[in-house]
Formats: structure tokens, sequence, C-alpha cells
């Protein structure tokens, strides 16, 4: 070879290398699985006692920081700071007795980028959203109160689930709205989706606007969103109905807490079937990072090859060799699809998916629809996975009962029954 | 054996050969000289009246862009609003920011990227003598992508500090260059090679953003996707004097190389006869070009066709003399691309397409179109 072939292959195996390298450090490094706790769940600042509410408690708690001149409060108290001025003072409690009165102010909290923002306390009623954030509207009573909504496809291709969603003003595109866009689309309040990034709020401030609009960084998937549905109940004086969905929420923790602590957490695999390659055998397999599986470490433990980022495409043969004995599969289901038409969708898919695998002989593999599973609901979709994957611990008819309970409490759409087009538990297939 | 006559042959040689040879033959009229000094001044005025219009056209597509929005300020309106910030005259804070910091720095990062991308278009096909060489086909682009997403998502740089984006991306983008360089001076190597190893490069620089993609947190996929289609409204104001810099520094840097670039699209060989450091100049040039390309595509992410047609179309009107082709084609550039941006803004309002979804609609029928017409040979 001339030297100017041999330099043009040590450049492509340099790039070769370096991206090799690159990518290995990627896995590493994005790996942050085991955070999946908080201490505070409502992290209003001024919320003093660190409990799930802004009370007449928490203004004799900051009373007591200054009469005993509590200097060192902040790790006791990380949230008693309710004007962020750095001490607590007597215009601390004012803060909490201006929201107690009903009287404007603005109210600081930790957003799910737990940086420290604020609202504009009353919150106007001119709620907009970008599409996953709208789930909190019905869990809080305030889905009359929906004006606005981004371009999000999800909105149009699900009509019976998001009710008059349809008609709504448009603010832009999700992830990228502008300042412009949300000024002039009227709304007062706008829940943001944090998978977008925290792309908005400092623009929100340079502009301005956070001064005439609320900006809401919400988690509607996982844990935190019971944090953040009684943080907006707070909001919005409506923290009875936001302490009634974290009733029902950490009831059904506890229950699950079990698993674990008496029976042994099994290790069960969890794929995506909203992909193409789903049932022409690539799979994407989620990890213990992707948002939508937030609530599932209350019931299973991933393998550990899928412990870290995203999501694994895994090709089928590679799947079936390492599957667990358990497999469970996120439907997001076609709105072609009807509610009675789950099952056997589920069935088909399925069937395709995993052809003579002793998942499908068994009968082993779970169907579970989006709603129920990673959305505000997907704690009642652990309990239905739980009462299979641990049948001798957990009643299935406990865990329909659960997710009846929370569509016909905090859902947008009425009349729904549990039992038909939310989980599927597939028949076997020799 | 036919002896072909005198005006056989006079009459195959080129029409500009004969009006040379007319002119500085002994017997030329003087007359036949004015006019030639004539069409050449005439011809001349053309090409700077090309670049006005280009620049004019900048100026006011740009005035629209500002005042086209969910917000109506107009053309006037929203200068006046400029005004005012510039000279610091109270005006509504919020109104303030859509027009000053929200709608102006992807207006002046499409006319300064758009012009260092032509530019960069402009260089590689003259260097490579390739119509079809741009910061994009030959992998620079992705190079420099690829670069400034490991910064991005894996938080991987060569160098810390404030420009570790940039130098990712420059290093990176290095990489194709130097591969299309080692390609070049293979013996047999055509035109045609060169593109394909840039289109190599570029599909392995892809392969590894796909496996990012796979390994990437949720925040990081959704960034990464939207800087991949390429967008004019990731840049800030905190950003903006770098890449004008940087983009300024080799549009003046490459100028004031324009003549010698000329003697290089004749030809190597012709070129060292005629006593030019070929290699020197060619690699100063293309270590800038890609300096430029680099801090650019970092904060805009990939945007293909610019480099690519717009120094095609500038070419039709001012021709190859790269003295003239290269503040053209810059011109028409930063142009197409403030462009593409409105449209991208206002076609499917309040959704936005983003600009390098635009610049492929447009720049694709555009260069197909160019593709099927041009005729010419010289780049």
């Amino acid at each position: 070879m001339t030297n100017n072939k041999v330099m043009a292959v040590v450049v492509v195996a340099l790039m070769v290398v370096v991206g090799c390298m690159a990518a290995i450090g990627l896995s590493i490094t994005n790996d942050n699985s085991d955070d999946s706790s908080y201490e505070h769940r409502v992290t209003i600042y001024g919320n003093a006692n660190g409990d799930d509410k802004l009370d007449e408690d928490d203004i004799s708690t900051l009373n007591t920081l200054i009469t005993d001149s509590i200097d060192d409060w902040g790790e006791d108290y990380p949230f008693a700071d309710a004007n962020q001025d750095g001490i607590i003072t007597q215009d601390d409690v004012d803060v909490v007795q201006k929201y107690l009165n009903g009287e404007s102010t603005r109210l600081y909290y930790q957003n799910a980028f737990d940086r420290i923002t604020w609202v504009n306390y009353p919150l106007g009623l001119k709620i907009g959203t970008e599409t996953a954030s709208i789930e909190f509207l019905p869990v809080l009573g305030l889905y009359d109160n929906l004006y606005a909504t981004d371009d999000n496809y999800t909105i149009n291709l699900y009509p019976d689930k998001y009710p008059n969603a349809q008609d709504k003003v448009v603010i832009g595109t999700s992830k990228n709205f502008t300042v412009e866009q949300v000024r002039t689309s009227g709304v007062e309040t706008l829940f943001m989706y944090p998978v977008h990034g925290d792309y908005f709020w400092d623009k929100a401030v340079d502009s301005g606007l956070a001064d005439i609009a609320s900006i809401i960084l919400l988690d509607t998937q996982g844990d935190r969103a019971v944090g953040d549905v009684l943080m907006l109940g707070i909001f919005f004086n409506v923290q009875e109905r936001a302490q009634k969905f974290a009733d029902w929420s950490d009831g059904i923790v506890s229950e699950l807490s079990v698993i674990g602590d008496v029976i042994e957490k099994k290790e069960v695999d969890v794929i995506n079937a909203w992909t193409t390659g789903f049932t022409k055998g690539q799979f994407s397999v989620c990890n213990t990072n992707f948002n939508p599986v937030g609530h599932y470490h209350h019931i299973l433990e991933f393998q550990e090859q899928y412990r870290g980022s995203n999501t694994s495409t895994v090709n089928f043969e590679d799947f079936v060799n390492t599957a667990t004995d358990d497999i469970i599969v996120i439907m997001h289901r076609s709105n072609s699809v009807s509610l009675e038409d789950f099952d056997s969708y589920c069935q088909n898919l399925t069937e395709q998916a995993f052809p003579n695998t002793e998942q499908l002989k068994n009968g082993t593999i779970y169907a579970i629809e989006w709603d129920c599973s990673p959305n505000l609901g997907g704690i009642a979709g652990m309990y239905l996975l739980a009462s299979y994957l641990y049948p001798d611990n957990f009643d299935t008819e406990q865990g329909y009962e659960y997710l009846q309970y929370f569509l016909d409490n905090f859902y947008a759409q009425t009349g729904l029954d549990a039992h038909t087009g939310f989980f599927y538990a597939v028949t076997p297939v020799e | 054996m036919k002896v072909m006559k005198m005006e056989d042959q006079y009459e195959k040689i080129s029409p500009i050969v004969q009006k040379a040879s007319e002119l500085w033959s002994s017997t030329c009229e003087e007359t036949k000289k004015e006019k030639a000094v004539k069409e050449y001044r005439s011809s001349v005025t053309k090409r700077i009246l090309f670049i006005a219009i280009c620049v004019i056209a900048a100026f006011i597509v740009s005035g629209i862009s500002l005042g086209t929005g969910s917000s109506e300020f107009g053309f006037i309106g929203s200068y006046e609003i400029l005004w005012n910030h510039i000279m610091g005259i109270p005006q509504d804070k919020l109104v303030d920011y859509i027009i000053c910091d929200e709608r102006l720095p992807p207006i002046v990062m499409g006319l300064v990227g758009g012009a260092g991308l032509a530019m960069g278009g402009v260089v590689m096909q003259g260097i490579f003598r390739n119509p079809l060489a741009d910061p994009y086909t030959t992998g620079i682009s992705s190079g420099a992508g690829f670069g400034a997403t490991l910064a991005v998502v894996a938080d991987i740089t060569i160098i810390g500090g404030n420009y570790s984006l940039v130098m990712n991306a420059f290093i990176f983008a290095l990489i194709p260059v130097m591969l299309i360089i080692a390609v070049s001076k293979m013996k047999g190597a055509s035109p045609t090679t060169m593109i394909m190893a840039g289109i190599a490069v570029m599909y392995i620089f892809g392969a590894f953003t796909t496996l990012f993609k796979l390994m990437a947190e949720p925040n990081a996929l959704s960034a990464l996707f939207i800087w991949q289609t390429g967008s004019l409204g990731l840049v800030t104001w905190d950003e903006l004097p770098l890449i004008i810099a940087v983009t300024v520094f080799g549009l003046i840097y490459v100028q004031l190389y324009a003549s010698k670039l000329n003697v290089l699209a004749t030809g190597e060989e012709t070129a060292k006869s005629m006593g030019l450091n070929v290699e020197g100049i060619t690699n100063r040039i293309l270590l800038i070009m890609t300096l430029v390309v680099a801090t650019i595509v970092s904060f805009t992410g990939l945007i293909g066709f610019v480099g690519l047609v717009s120094p095609h179309i500038a070419r039709m009107f001012v021709g190859a003399d790269n003295r003239y082709l290269l503040p053209a084609s810059a011109a028409f550039g930063g142009m197409l691309l403030v462009l593409s941006d409105l449209i991208g803004r206002t076609i499917i309002s309040p959704s936005t397409l983003q600009v390098g979804v635009i610049m492929a609609f447009i720049g694709g029928p555009m260069f197909l179109y160019l593709i099927l017409r041009q005729k010419k040979v010289t780049w």
C-alpha cells in the first residue's frame, strides 16, 4: 500500500476507535438508575416542615426558626426560605400567610430539574400544556380549564381520551415553544414536560414572561409525579383532590413494598411495543433510565444489561436467548383499535413478535397499556402486573379495582371499564 | 491527406480565444479593443450588481423575517423596535425580548451561517474541482456534528473551557478533511472518489450518532434530534460573537486568496507551473474553512444544500471567478438560509419546521435542476 492509502486507513481506524471509546464512556456516564427516591415530595419554598401541605403549621415552624434564631436551618428545613433571600425572617412568614389568605405572591418551588423557579399565585386558569402534562388536569379536576396544547399528534390521534382537546389553541411545536408563541396564545399557566428539557424557563425569566404567566415543569411519569400532583394541588387550591390521588397512589405503593422486603424481586424484561421493529424481530428493550418505566422499580429488577441509559435495540435471537421467564410489553393502543379489541390486538401482536418462545407457550407475556404503565395511573398497572408476577401475594381483581378507581376519579375520558382495554395476559400458544 | 483550411480551423477555436487573438493580434483594431474592455467592465458591473442585489435581498428577507410571527410587528415596526433597543429607548420588555432575543439571533445566525457554508462550498468545489463538493458531502459537517454531539450528549471534550464545543467540532471535522486529502493524493483518484470518501465518512459518523441515540438519555436524545435536523433557533447572543468573528475572519482570509483559488481551479500541475505553493495554500484554506464550518455546524446542527446550491446559483450570474463568486455565494447563502428559516416558521404556524428540513425541500429540487441544466465543466 502507498503511504496515502495507509493514511486513509489510519484515519478511518482512528474514527472508529474514538467513536467506540466515546460510546463506552457515554454508557458509563449515563448510568444514574439508582436515583429513584427523594426526601421531600412537596418542594415548595415555605413548606418549612417538609410535609405535603402549605399551611399554618409551616408558619409555626417558621416562627420557631425566627424566635429561636436558628441559623443552620438549611439542612433540617431546606424548604423554609419562602422568598428565597437566603435568610429566615418575617418576610417568609408573610409569603405563606399571603398564600393562605389568597393574596398575590410569588411561590418559589423546585421544578423537575431541581431548579428553583416560581409561580405567580393565584395562578391563572387558562392552562396550556405540553401533551404529556395534560394528564395532570383530570387528576386535579381542572380538565375544563385546558386552554391550549402543543401540536403533538397524540391529542388528535386519541380524541376519545382527550375530549375537546383538539379544539383548543395550539401554542406551537412541543419541545420548541418560544416566548412569543406562549405570549400570543394567551396562556396564563403552562405545564411543561421534563423529557423535553428545561429549555424554556430561562427565556421566560429573561423576557419577563415568568412574571405574568406561571411556567411549571412537571414529571408525569414515575414516583415524582405524586409530589407534582400535591404541589399543583397547593398552587391551584385543590389540595383535597390532590391528596385523594396521593392517598390512592401511596396505598398501592405501600402494598407493593413487600416486594423486595418480604418477597424476592424478580428480574423481568420490559419492551416497548410501539416501535416498528416489534413484530419484525427488533425489540426495543427498556432500560432503567427510560422515563416511561419510572414505576417499575416497585415490582421488578431489570437485568444487568438493561440497567442504565435509555433503551437497547436487541434482535430476536439475542433477546430470546437471554430473556427473563416473564416479559412485560408496554402497548400503545392504536386509535383504530377499540378498547374491546385490545385483548385480541395484544394477542396477535405478541404471537407475531414472540413465535415459538417459552414465554408464549407458558403465557408469561403481559401487555399493559401506556395509560396504566408510565403515566399517572401507572401504579395501578404495577399492581396488576404484580398479581401475575407474584400470584400468591397479589390479587388481580384488586388491581382492577385500583385501576377502576383511577379511571373513575382521575381520568378525562368517562364511562370506562378497567377490565377492557388496559391490561392483557397473553393466552398460552403451543 | 486532407489539410484543413485556415478558415475551418479558426471556426473551431472557441469565441473567447478568437476574441483574445483578435485583441492581441497586431492587426486588431482600436475599436475592437475598446469594445472588449467595455464588455469586461459591463460583466464586472453585472457581477457587482448581483452581489448588491443579494445583499439587499438578504436585508429585505431579514426585515420580513424579523416582522413575521404570531405577533405581527410589521417590517418597519420590527426595525423600529430593534432601533429602540440599540438606542436604549425604553419599550415593552416582552416585545423587546421577542424581537431582539428570540427572532433576531436566528436571523443573524442564518446570515452568517449561510454565508460561511456557501463560502465553504465555493472553496471545496474549487480546490477539489468537483461540483458536488460542499461541507456536507465531504463529511466535514458530519465530523463537526459528531464532535459537537460528543460534547453535548456525553460531555466528552478534547479541551475544556468555553470553547470546548467548537474545538470538539473542529477537531472531528479535520478527520474527513485529512481523509479526503489522503484520497486525493492517491494515484488515479478522481473527484468522484473524493466525494465517495466524504460520503463514506458521513455514514461512519452517522452510525456513531445513531449509537449515541440508542444510549442517550431522553433529554439528550431530544436535543440531539433537534440538532440533527438543523435549526437556527439554537443559538443565543452569547454565542454569536464567536461565530461571527470566525466566519468573518474566514471570509476575509479566503477572499484574499481568491485569485490564487482561480489558479488552483485550472489544475494542480498548471498552478505549480505558475509558481504556486499548491499544497501550502490548499492546506491553509481547507484548515480555515474547516474551522468556519465546524463553528457554524456546532451551533446550528446539520444543514445541507446551502453550501452546494448557493455557489452553483451564484456561478450562473457571476461566473467562476472566485473574486466575485465568493462574496456572491456568501450573500446568496445568507439570504437563502434566512428565507428557509422564515418559511419554516410560517408555513405550518404555530408549529415550526426546522430550517434543515426546508433547506432540503428547496435545495434538493433546485440542485437536481442545476445538475440537469449545467453543461459547464469549470468549477
